[in-house]
């Protein structure tokens, strides 16, 4: 069952925990499944010298990826989702097709950037994606902009974005968050803290270790859930757009996780994280979670989550063929689109 | 036809564009209730409202990633930065995200950022510096620098018209001082084209915002002293700029000056210079002269300050010298 989410702010009332159904919770263990298979050929690539560049995977945090984008209206009128680095289910679930992902890796045309940018730096009108810079925190006054222009138009829209602990120190972060609160716009933040921020331990990060305690000081309700449920997470964040749609204001969602891996394919994480806390927190892996409450608690067949297990496995083998087969951008286009030409509509 | 302040000028274009198109909206510290440091947008939250007319937190970073995002969801946003000085808070948000959007993702970012620069009323180090050369270094963004309250109404409604962001340098020194013929109805300036404010036959000034009255002076000086004739070339824009203008008025007087309030070190007339230097060397007299502040901070004192700003005597000491080769 889900961990019901702890409401820490005096302003919402609690969340009253929405019944998630199987058919609910097989689509979040699809979505699960994908993304990871996903991110592990992905990363056998990576090993394999065929992807340039940099290799991030977000292994372990699916719960939070796939949870906070599956409440999410999707398409170019939806929701604004500006994910984090980790969040490559959240790529898939608003839409972006797992072989543009792949392509994206590769740098080829089919890339969402057509090889003008890398790894999960995916955006695009069509999905509602802003496409994510390496700055961290950034995208966070970004996500207040376009919950002031929906607020503006009175659109039921919200825009989403997320960040990991680290980010929660940098400028944009507190200034964002401020501005959220006074303008009262419909956007939910959601924190990962996964208690690394490359090598630097949260303990060094702030003395502020429950990050949502952060967003509570400048007057946004916001709660805290236990990362590694995707029911949980799903729940929460449900409510809070839910809330914003009500033109309620700004949510903040702290979910607790752990970076299972290095901070990039590269990292050696051997050198400064202790395994024993790796070892401990490899068995609240949130796939195999939500498998045993799909087998236990919701005594689904075993055939069903095969069936699904099998239906990912050959989507990313026809995703990995069809960006194998891709070409690149012509190397001409290296010096185009630095502006955008006149708009015809002023 | 009617005469304007530089200041007046601003204000119509942008309450006119607030009219015409309901995707324009303004957000800024102290612009609502109060209209501005400034006073540029006096009036206008009574006119539109608080939801086009946004008074926010003092926040250079999150007001200009807001527009950002809210442009990239079709909003035509304008933001003020108190000062120009303050853009240095908001640099990562215009060159990290704003330039870069549509390079990588080929989103447009309409924005504006209009900022009042300039020195000249002891402002001091960081309410007097004119920091376009940063911004000129970064692809992605459009630069304006508007001299006259003409050029001042045409290149705010250009600017908001345009579907990239946008750096509109207002130079606070021209707001009330400078009075001028603004035509009446839809008067946008195209960006890149450059502007004969004197013609003249024996040497190029190229400059742009207050120092093209600074060049004036020094030209009128010139005239009365020895009927030399001086052509001043005022860019309006300097991203994109008007080579082919520079380029044409260097080929007739074959020297010139290039010219700008900002400090000298890879000041935007490097820039110029070395154009001028790769495409007409040929047709030069005189070495290309730079003259512009020193590379110090804007001194606060109004004797220092003096000495740190270009004067139409130091523009008239450069065309004196320029005239003996
Ligand atoms: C402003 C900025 N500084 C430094 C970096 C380099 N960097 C990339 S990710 C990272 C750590 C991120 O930690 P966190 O925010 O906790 O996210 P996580 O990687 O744990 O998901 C650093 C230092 C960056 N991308 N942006
Ligand atoms: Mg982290």
């Amino acid at each position: 069952m889900s961990t019901p989410a702890r409401n820490i702010s005096a302003v919402p009332e609690p969340a009253p925990a929405p019944r998630i159904s199987d058919e609910e919770a097989l689509n979040l263990y699809y979505w699960m499944v994908l993304t990871r298979a996903t991110e592990e050929r992905a990363l056998n690539l990576y090993r394999q010298g065929k992807l340039p560049g940099s290799y991030y995977t977000g292994r372990g945090q699916e719960a939070i990826s796939v949870g906070m984008a599956a409440p999410l209206r999707r398409g170019a009128d939806g929701d604004w989702l500006s994910p984090w680095i980790r969040d490559l289910g959240s790529y898939l679930v608003h839409g972006v097709p797992v072989w543009r992902m792949f392509a994206q890796f590769m740098g080829k045309a089919g890339s969402t950037t057509r090889g003008k940018d890398g790894n999960l730096h995916i955006g695009g009108y069509e999905w509602n994606i802003p496409c994510q810079v390496s700055h961290m925190a950034d995208m966070i006054p970004l996500t207040v902009g376009a919950a002031l222009a929906y607020k503006q138009r009175g659109e039921d829209r919200v825009a989403v974005t997320s960040f990991g602990d680290g980010a929660t120190s940098r400028g944009d972060f507190h200034e964002g968050l401020n501005i959220a609160a006074v303008l009262e716009v419909p956007a939910v933040f959601v924190a990962e803290n996964n208690r690394w921020a490359y090598t630097t331990p949260i303990s060094k990060q702030t003395k502020v270790t429950d990050l949502y305690k952060k967003a509570l000081g400048y007057g946004i309700p916001a709660i805290e859930v236990d990362g590694n449920d995707v029911l949980a997470v799903y729940s929460a964040m449900s409510e809070a757009v839910a809330h914003c749609r009500a033109g309620r204001g700004p949510r903040f969602i702290e979910c607790k996780t752990y970076r299972m891996a290095g901070h990039a394919a590269h990292d050696k994480y051997e050198s400064y994280m202790p395994m024993e806390l790796l070892a401990e927190w490899s068995d609240k892996d949130p796939l195999k979670r939500l498998e045993q409450a799909l087998r236990e608690e919701r005594t689904i067949d075993e055939a069903k989550l095969e069936g699904i297990r099998t239906k990912v496995k050959d989507e990313v083998h026809e995703a990995v063929e069809r960006a194998d087969d891709d070409g690149f951008a012509d190397p001409s286009e290296a010096h185009l689109g630095v502006f955008a030409e006149a708009d015809t509509d002023a | 036809m009617a005469i304007k302040t530089y200041l007046q000028a601003i204000s119509d274009g942008l309450r006119e564009e607030m009219r015409r198109d309901q995707r324009v909206f303004l957000i800024g510290e102290d612009i609502g209730v109060y209209g501005g440091a400034f006073k540029v947008t006096q009036g206008f939250q009574q006119e539109f409202g608080e939801d086009r007319v946004i008074d926010s937190p003092l926040s250079e970073t999150a007001i200009t990633g807001a527009c950002t995002g809210a442009a990239l969801m079709g909003m035509r946003p304008v933001c003020e930065m108190q000062f120009s000085d303050f853009v240095s808070c908001a640099f990562d948000q215009l060159v990290t995200v704003a330039a870069k959007q549509h390079y990588r993702v080929g989103t447009p970012v309409p924005i504006v950022v209009r900022l009042p620069s300039g020195g000249g009323f002891s402002g001091g180090p960081f309410h007097s510096q004119n920091p376009e050369g940063f911004f000129a270094h970064c692809p992605g963004l459009k630069i304006a620098c508007p001299a006259t309250p003409a050029d001042a109404k045409g290149l705010i409604l250009s600017a908001i018209r345009d579907p990239n962001p946008v750096l509109y340098f207002e130079h606070k020194h021209l707001y009330r001082r400078i009075k001028g013929e603004v035509p009446d109805g839809d008067t946008a300036v195209e960006f890149g084209k450059a502007r004969v404010h004197q013609e003249g036959s024996d040497l190029s000034i190229i400059t742009y915002g207050a120092m093209v009255y600074t060049a004036e002076e020094a030209a009128k000086a010139a005239a009365e002293q020895d009927g030399t004739s001086v052509e001043i070339i005022d860019l309006r824009t300097i991203t994109p700029w008007d080579r082919e203008a520079v380029l044409a008025s260097v080929a007739k007087t074959s020297k010139v000056i290039v010219l700008h309030e900002d400090t000298h070190t890879s000041g935007f007339g490097a820039e110029i210079a070395a154009t001028i230097a790769e495409e007409a060397f040929e047709t030069l007299d005189a070495p290309v002269m730079r003259i512009t502040a020193p590379d110090t901070p804007v001194p606060f004192s109004p004797p220092l300050e003096k000495a740190y700003l270009p004067q139409p005597g130091d523009v008239l000491a450069g065309i004196e010298r320029l005239a003996a080769y």
